[in-house]
């Protein structure tokens, strides 16, 4: 056993070792699991590191430490895991970094060692004094489960486990083994860690309750149906984790530098040409402001000028398609189900153009629309009018779907929630409306802010909603609790969720990109972006699966990189931006025949196909209405009584009222049983005096027995 | 700072040269797929459409005989084979693919009454109402293919004359003997000239004979006195009967579980049973209109084909109390026999316009070849199809069949007959004292008693 750990058993010198040494740890700790993001404070971590050696005098003797960390969750354990890789690998370049070795073992120790200052990573710390031919891996580290020493207290426990790491050959082996075989290798641990989370998402919620069911061939049915869902996620996840071609982007701070305040410039230093080209300003200042739309697969842009200009762009390699002027307002554009297809809301009707710009129909029924929105597998186009009119026509057969007065006034904030195809509205007096088209009433009104509303977007994923006021505020919606998840200072002229869920809020002439960085559906500032003095900020919109963001403002459109806003991996089906014309046909047949009709739009899509569930138990227990009236008693007694004046406060008052409330409220519950009670006894009776009757006599039964 | 973002060149994802095969990504995110359920849903309903529209069962029919087809039998050794055999004696060799007469065997003075094949597919067996058996060599099956013309005949290796009429028979799965149905049950070896062994429960007529696919000595048969008789060729007397209140007419067992048979019977429905425990039907299967003549298990023993006097075919699950498919046509008369072909994709009917008729076992399959893709898309379809089933919709589109008019009103006046026998026996039993009228459950309506 070495001196070190002497020192810390007995002396007070050493004892305050000690606290430091785990004061220090924990503060580590505490920090890196608290900095979720990648992006840490270098000096800070230099710090921290070697007030740790100091504090071990890995110069000299000491080993290193254990902590644990059980109680920490998995995805903070696998980040930790990760930071404390980059900290052992990466970290040694510079000399003045005292190098520092974290060891994740098994899933509920952290050991970190002081590495020397060697150059190369060495392994050599790690080996105890009494077996110094073990070889250099976790392996020397024996697991020690904390729950075994938890007769002891926290300091003691710490101390005991050092002694049993760097003894392990004395005196840590016996309990080693069993717990050996249980634990699989922290890799390996970590890849089925993420491979389950993963598969969550491909299980698209919880599967049956099979427990709840009777019926034995069915529940037998269902379990082979939930371990083929099973299989299927798991294998979805596995693709994911291996296989998918390419990485998403991402944007790290080094230092000091906050990510918000890196310019686009330094940006475009940094990526390749091909990214870099992504960055441009087209100035057309006569044309007026211009509103942007993207297809699908992100290859095609349509952008229309106030001013008659319409123009579809291929963005892959920069040519202008097509350009036509219309010599006419024009206030918005958006693309039908393939580039070949565009409508405008011109000034008195909105128009479909194609690809060569030749006019293929006059929506007359729309009238002077303000906002269009194409329902991509509803093949549905829907417009709001000057008159606060909805519309929704159906583009393959030219059906008008459904026409209805909102009742709101005018508006032109219009979004289509991507997750269930349903249209929400946002007013000037600060209520959003959700609609589909088989309904003249709102789906869902809800008030969101005191002001108008200035601007809406939704998550792809269908569940957050963001809306802006004039009132200086942007509010992230919950939708499914219509509930204010954030509420964010600041205006906002335009809002636009990313596919990655990044939020573009643009104002003025600035446009600022919030990020859910944490993972807890918090959104805070990640890039900011400046445009030239004078531009009005009319429009943003992401690119589909690239990490652009298309901004049309008052003189032209522009466009800016955003890291880790796109989607990395298209799928061929759904989305490809290297479309050739002969998958663009197979696809738009392929689209068509799986046309969605509109009854298939609803705030829940996922009801589809289910059946209505059973319906309630109608008779409550004895016990759960006996629970029920205790709860309503309870609920009365919390209500507190209003002061009176005139001597009708008195105590005794008080307390009489209060009497008679709780009276008051068990009287039903009591009525019931009572009925139920009486009703039961006589169908006793009845079933002792006329059991020899056949069923259908016994309706005459009473009239005799009275007789 | 450090920052990559997402970049894409086009070389990497598209292919090099006009040959290759495009390239094709996949993810798998649900988020890429808003309204997936619906798009399903759609997928389903689609196809259940397009079945309907491609449901196209019948292939053909097969005319040679000059008089109602009485039974068939197919050759366990050669998958094209069929033998049929006629009211008027004559029996005929069928080639399927090619849908033409092979051989004739002449000989027979009355109507054929049975036909079957030996486990080897040598030698077919025939029996008929002029009281013989007589022992045919079938051709080989590469000589049959070269040879086209229609009026080949064969002389009979063997002609066994007996006592009676016969009215079926049947050959053994594994082994070589052999059973008619007649006046009794006659086990014969095919090189005797008269029965090894004969047996008898009750004096009425044995109208059919099945051999167990599994147990090689065990058989069962069926008499016009309403019974089924299970027999043992290891004991002497007979093992089980079970008598019901109508005539069976035919039996199949299900090779797949030997255990159970079906029967066919004159009242409309098959019972299946379980031959160990015949005190109850396994599953009572309804639909046809008319007495059940002729039944026969598919080999996958999953689904089993009914012929009916009603002039239509019915395809059942082992298990399922309605019929699946319902075929007929306008110039099919009553169907006396039908068989699965040993692939279990086509179904063939003899009736009384002296036409054999071949069907598709799946009314709306694509025959011939499949691409992988194709056959992937079928199984696509299939799989939405059975996921969103019960919704009233596509549930509405699956069942729905079209029946002959008389088919269709015979069918619901026996709804009507039914449905008032029900309410009868509610009111019945309303207006009696508790407990004096039980109600027996369909499985067991319909059977007498069972004797061992």
């Amino acid at each position: 056993m070495n001196r070190s750990h002497k020192e810390f058993r007995c002396g007070s010198n050493t004892l305050n070792n000690q606290q430091t040494i785990i004061g220090i740890v924990r503060e580590w700790t505490n920090y890196i699991t608290r900095s979720r993001s990648r992006d840490r404070d270098q000096i800070r971590m230099k710090n921290i590191t070697k007030a740790i050696l100091r504090a071990l005098k890995y110069q000299e003797s000491s080993r290193g430490i254990a902590f644990p960390f059980r109680q920490l969750t998995k995805e903070k354990r696998r980040e930790l895991s990760r930071i404390t890789e980059l900290i052992t690998h990466n970290r040694s370049g510079s000399g003045s970094i005292p190098r520092l070795a974290v060891y994740l073992v098994g899933p509920d120790h952290l050991i970190i060692c002081g590495s020397g200052s060697g150059s190369g990573p060495d392994p050599s710390f790690c080996q105890p004094d009494s077996s110094p031919t073990s070889p250099p891996s976790l392996k020397p580290f024996s697991v020690v489960n904390h729950r075994s020493n938890n007769n002891h207290n926290r300091h003691r426990s710490i101390c005991h486990l050092e002694t049993e790491i760097f003894n392990q050959g004395q005196m840590g082996s016996k309990e080693d083994d069993g717990i050996h075989e249980n634990i699989l290798p922290p890799i390996e641990q970590e890849i089925s860690d993420e491979l389950n989370t993963k598969a969550k998402k491909y299980l698209r919620g919880e599967g049956a309750d099979l427990k709840a069911l009777q019926d034995k061939k069915l529940k037998g049915q269902l379990a082979v149906r939930e371990e083929i869902y099973g299989k299927s996620a798991k294998a979805a996840a596995k693709i994911e984790k291996w296989l998918l071609p390419s990485e998403g982007g991402y944007l790290e701070a080094e230092g000091i530098e906050k990510t918000w305040r890196i310019k686009q410039e330094s940006i475009a230093r940094e990526v390749d040409i091909l990214s870099s080209r992504n960055q441009y300003d087209i100035v057309l200042p006569e044309l007026g402001p211009y509103t942007l739309d993207f297809t699908s697969s992100g290859r095609y842009m349509a952008a229309a000028g106030r001013k008659g200009h319409l123009a579809v762009v291929d963005m892959k390699n920069m040519n202008l398609v097509k350009e036509i002027q219309v010599r006419e307002t024009v206030r918005d554009v958006v693309f039908l189900h393939n580039e070949h297809f565009f409508a405008a809301a011109q000034k008195k009707y909105p128009y479909i153009y194609n690809r060569e710009g030749t006019e293929l129909h006059c929506l007359k029924e729309h009238g002077a629309v303000l906002r269009l929105q194409f329902l991509r597998n509803h093949f549905l186009l829907a417009s709001i009018n000057k008159f606060g009119q909805l519309h929704y026509q159906d583009v393959t057969m030219g059906e008008m779907v459904g026409n209805f007065r909102t009742g709101f006034g005018r508006t032109d904030v219009m979004q289509v929630n991507p997750y269930n195809g349903v249209v929400a509205l946002g007013h000037s007096g600060g209520t959003v409306t959700m609609w589909k088209p088989t309904t003249s009433a709102p789906l869902v009104k809800m008030l969101c802010h005191p002001g108008p509303v200035s601007a809406l977007a939704f998550h792809p994923n269908g569940h957050l909603m963001a809306t802006s006021g004039k009132e200086k505020k942007i509010k992230i919606w919950d939708l499914r609790k219509f509930e204010v998840l954030q509420s964010i200072p600041g205006h906002a002229k335009c809002l636009d969720f990313s596919q990655k869920g990044l939020l573009a809020v643009g104002n003025g002439s600035f446009v600022q990109i919030l990020g859910d960085l944490s993972g807890s559906e918090n959104y805070s500032r990640y890039m900011g972006h400046p445009m030239a003095k004078g531009y009005q900020i009319g429009k943003v919109q992401f690119r589909p699966y690239e990490d652009v963001l298309g901004i049309g403002h008052s003189t032209g459109w522009s466009s800016i990189l955003v890291p880790g806003s796109g989607e990395p991996n298209f799928d061929s089906w759904v989305a490809n931006p290297f479309e050739t014309t002969k998958q663009r046909r197979e696809k738009e047949v392929r689209s068509l025949l799986d046309k969605l009709p509109p009854e298939t739009i609803m705030l829940n899509p996922s009801k589809i196909g289910t059946v209505r569930p059973a319906r309630k138990k109608e008779k409550l227990t004895k016990q759960e209405r006996e629970a029920d009236m205790e709860a309503a008693i309870e609920d009365v007694k919390g209500i507190a009584m209003k002061k009176k004046t005139k001597g009708r406060n008195k105590s005794s008052k008080v307390a009489k009222k209060k009497q008679e409330r709780v009276v008051k409220t068990k009287r039903p519950f009591l009525e019931q049983q009572l009925k139920e009670d009486q009703a039961s006894a006589k169908k006793r009776q009845k079933l002792n005096e006329q059991v020899e009757l056949p069923s259908s006599l016994q309706r005459f039964a009473r009239k005799k027995t009275t007789t | 700072m450090k920052v990559k973002v997402i970049s894409r060149s086009a070389d990497e994802f598209t292919r090099e040269r006009s040959q290759d095969l495009q390239r094709v990504y996949h993810n798998y995110d649900p988020n890429l797929r808003p309204q997936e359920k619906a798009v399903e849903y759609v997928r389903a309903l689609n196809a259940a459409k397009l079945e309907k529209i491609f449901a196209r069962p019948f292939i053909g029919a097969m005319d040679g005989h000059i008089d109602a087809v009485s039974c068939m039998a197919k050759n366990p050794n050669y998958l094209k084979g069929l033998f049929s055999g006629s009211m008027d004696g004559d029996i005929r060799l069928w080639d399927i693919a090619s849908r033409r007469t092979v051989c004739q065997y002449p000989g027979h003075k009355g109507a054929v009454r049975g036909l079957t094949v030996s486990t080897d597919g040598q030698v077919l067996v025939s029996c008929g109402v002029d009281s013989t058996v007589r022992l045919w060599n079938v051709p080989v099956a590469t000589l049959t293919n070269s040879d086209d013309s229609a009026d080949n005949s064969v002389e009979p290796l063997a002609t066994y004359v007996w006592k009676n009429a016969f009215w079926a028979v049947d050959h053994q799965w594994d082994g070589d003997l052999f059973a008619t149905a007649g006046g009794q049950v006659d086990i014969w070896n095919p090189n005797r000239s008269q029965p090894v062994n004969s047996f008898q429960w009750g004096t009425d007529t044995v109208i059919s004979v099945k051999f167990n696919p599994g147990e090689p000595n065990v058989l069962a048969t069926s008499a016009s006195d309403r019974s089924i008789v299970l027999y043992d060729l290891r004991m002497s007397s007979p093992a089980r009967k079970v008598i019901m209140r109508t005539r069976t007419n035919a039996i199949s067992w299900n090779p797949m579980e030997p255990m159970n048979f079906t029967a066919a019977n004159e009242d409309c429905n098959c019972y299946s049973y379980d031959a160990r425990k015949l005190e109850e039907a396994k599953c009572v299967h309804m639909g046809h209109e008319s007495a059940v003549m002729d039944i026969d298990y598919s080999p996958t023993g999953r689904e089993f084909v009914t012929g009916s006097y009603d002039r239509t075919i019915r395809i059942f699950q082992y298990n399922g109390g309605r019929s699946r498919e319902i075929y007929h046509t306008k110039r099919m008369q009553r169907v006396f026999c039908v068989k699965f072909t040993c692939d279990a994709s086509y179904v063939i009917s003899g009736s009384d316009d002296t036409n054999l008729r071949l069907w598709k076992a799946k009314a709306s399959e694509q025959l011939g070849v499949l691409h992988p893709r194709e056959r992937r898309k079928h199984e696509y379809h299939e799989a939405v199809k059975n996921r969103y089933k019960h919704l009233p919709e596509i549930k509405r589109i699956v069942r729905h069949r079209h029946l002959p008019r008389p088919i269709y009103k015979a069918a619901a006046l026996r709804r009507t007959m039914i449905d008032a026998e029900k309410r009868k026996a509610e009111r019945r039993k309303a207006h009696s004292a508790p407990g004096s009228v039980v109600t027996v459950p369909v499985r067991k309506r319909r059977i007498i008693k069972e004797v061992e």
